[in-house]
């Protein structure tokens, strides 16, 4: 009854539907020349967009029960292919993934047009399979007290939007309804993107014309707006396991902060205990820059990030580090020196030991 | 047992052809007076047997508010088998009320393992 009113809508939109083709680009050949994949990027589908938790959901629907073929058959006749596929949630997208031999781009076309059209989301699905898989997704990444710290650091910065968690924590409830309508206003022509790689352009062009993802609607995407962003607030979060510190602030210059990053990664290095990571996060519109230390001790991380936050005040010399720059980051360019005075400050863990935000 | 597919698949046969309707509807209603079930305060979907997996999985993936009426249902026929008592005329089941809540359920489990089997059969053949 469902499926009905929903391929009603989307037929309703066909005039709208032939002036907004679906974006495809090319990615390098990943593996070898007999094996393809197709990803299918759903912009503004990702956590920033909606109630937080809700783009998780959503995405741990995909590839569940459609109109025309029920999850285990999709699972089983793909694995009879040689195929895999997966779906995940960033910020800014919905990802779905699969990788399959060359001469299957067909069957695999049609199956990730019939995700996002035709998807039935049936009741007992969320609470037979989705929500389990949600549930063990949320709790390995909170194991990790840098995954805890990140979350913040991007709460503390952007609050909204990019700030919302990017995974579904169990603080609200939701019903498939919510999670229907949810996709049903997501997976628009305009919004989604498919990056193939070691496919036929003219044959992915007419198979995709063939498949439903001809069908889907053509809808005003919102263009998002620059989110706001907010420094120097801190943030103590008091868990058991290991500790973490993490600084960081929203940025512009996307060039600079990879310099300083590849900096800091050289000034401040990993060891036996302590991991660290420096890196810039990309989003569509916003990026933010990151130093995180995690450590079962906790007067390593006090240690580094001390060390860390005197080098963002006073950084120098940078442009020697402008080939491992280019390496983490794809980036080219930048300043020579930096000064961060103001920055967002994240300690997890045992913070007894961490020094505070203006200790630093 | 006849599984509830075979039933339906029947069913949808009779209700399709009018002299079949006029043969089994009659024999429905008597059947099903006879039964006493409805006097018992129970539907039919309540006195299908449960102790399969099937069914087990029909029953938990039940609105909470159908769960908590069957559970109901089944307590007063409890109570009334011990008491040996059936309900009054009024207080009992009626036939407008006596709804296959369960049955698209059991069908949509039904039809997962039957789909589930299949496939765990299923016998590649190179074209």
């Amino acid at each position: 009854m469902l499926s009905k009113v929903s391929s009603r809508s989307f037929s309703s939109s066909a005039l709208a539907r032939a002036s907004a083709p679906i974006k495809i680009t090319s990615a390098p050949l990943a593996v070898s020349p007999a094996v393809s994949s197709l990803k299918v990027i759903v912009n503004g589908a990702g956590s920033k967009s909606g109630p937080a938790g809700l783009a998780h959901l959503t995405s741990t629907f995909s590839f569940l029960d459609t109109q025309s073929k029920s999850a285990l058959r999709l699972k089983r006749e793909s694995e009879f292919l040689g195929g895999a596929y997966k779906s995940y949630v960033t910020r800014d997208a919905i990802v779905l993934d699969a990788t399959f031999l060359k001469e299957d781009l067909p069957y695999f076309v049609t199956a990730l047009g019939s995700v996002l059209t035709e998807s039935t989301y049936k009741p007992h699905e969320l609470s037979e399979i989705v929500l389990p898989a949600v549930k063990a997704t949320y709790n390995a990444a909170v194991s990790s007290a840098s995954f805890i710290a990140l979350e913040e650091l991007h709460a503390l910065s952007f609050r909204k939007g990019l700030g919302s968690p990017l995974y579904f924590d169990g603080t609200k409830s939701y019903s498939v309804e919510d999670i229907s309508a949810f996709a049903k206003s997501a997976f628009t022509a305009d919004a989604v993107e498919i990056v193939s790689s070691n496919v036929t352009e003219s044959d992915l062009q007419s198979f995709i014309a063939d498949s439903a993802f001809s069908s889907l609607p053509a809808s005003g995407l919102a263009s998002s707006a620059k989110p706001a962003t907010f420094v120097g607030a801190e943030s103590r979060i008091r868990s058991a396991g290991p500790t973490a510190a993490a600084i960081g602030l929203p940025i512009e210059d996307a060039s600079t902060y990879a310099l300083l990053s590849a900096y800091l990664t050289s000034e401040i290095e990993s060891t036996l205990s302590t991991q660290i990571s420096t890196s810039i996060k990309t989003y569509k519109d916003a990026s933010l820059f990151y130093f995180v230390a995690e450590s079962s001790s906790s007067a390593e991380v006090a240690a580094a990030i001390k060390k860390a936050a005197a080098a963002l005040k006073s950084a120098k010399g940078l442009a020697k580090f402008a080939k491992l720059a280019q390496f983490q980051t794809g980036l080219t360019g930048g300043k020579d020196t930096v000064s961060v005075s103001k920055f967002n400050y994240v300690a997890v863990g045992d913070i007894d030991a961490l020094p505070f935000a203006d200790e630093l | 047992m006849a599984s509830l597919t075979s039933v339906a698949k029947a069913a949808a046969t009779i209700t399709k052809n009018p002299f079949l309707i006029k043969i089994f509807s009659p024999a429905a209603k008597i059947f099903t007076s006879y039964s006493g079930y409805r006097q018992m305060g129970l539907k039919l979907d309540d006195i299908l047997i449960e102790e399969t997996p099937v069914m087990q999985k029909a029953i938990s993936r039940l609105p909470a508010s159908e769960s908590y009426a069957r559970n109901y249902r089944i307590l007063t026929a409890h109570q009334l088998s011990l008491s040996h008592h059936v309900l009054s005329a009024a207080k009992s089941v009626k036939p407008e009320e006596d709804d296959a809540y369960l049955t698209p359920y059991i069908l949509q489990a039904e039809f997962e393992a039957q789909e589930k089997e299949e496939l765990d059969n299923a016998v590649f053949q190179k074209a």
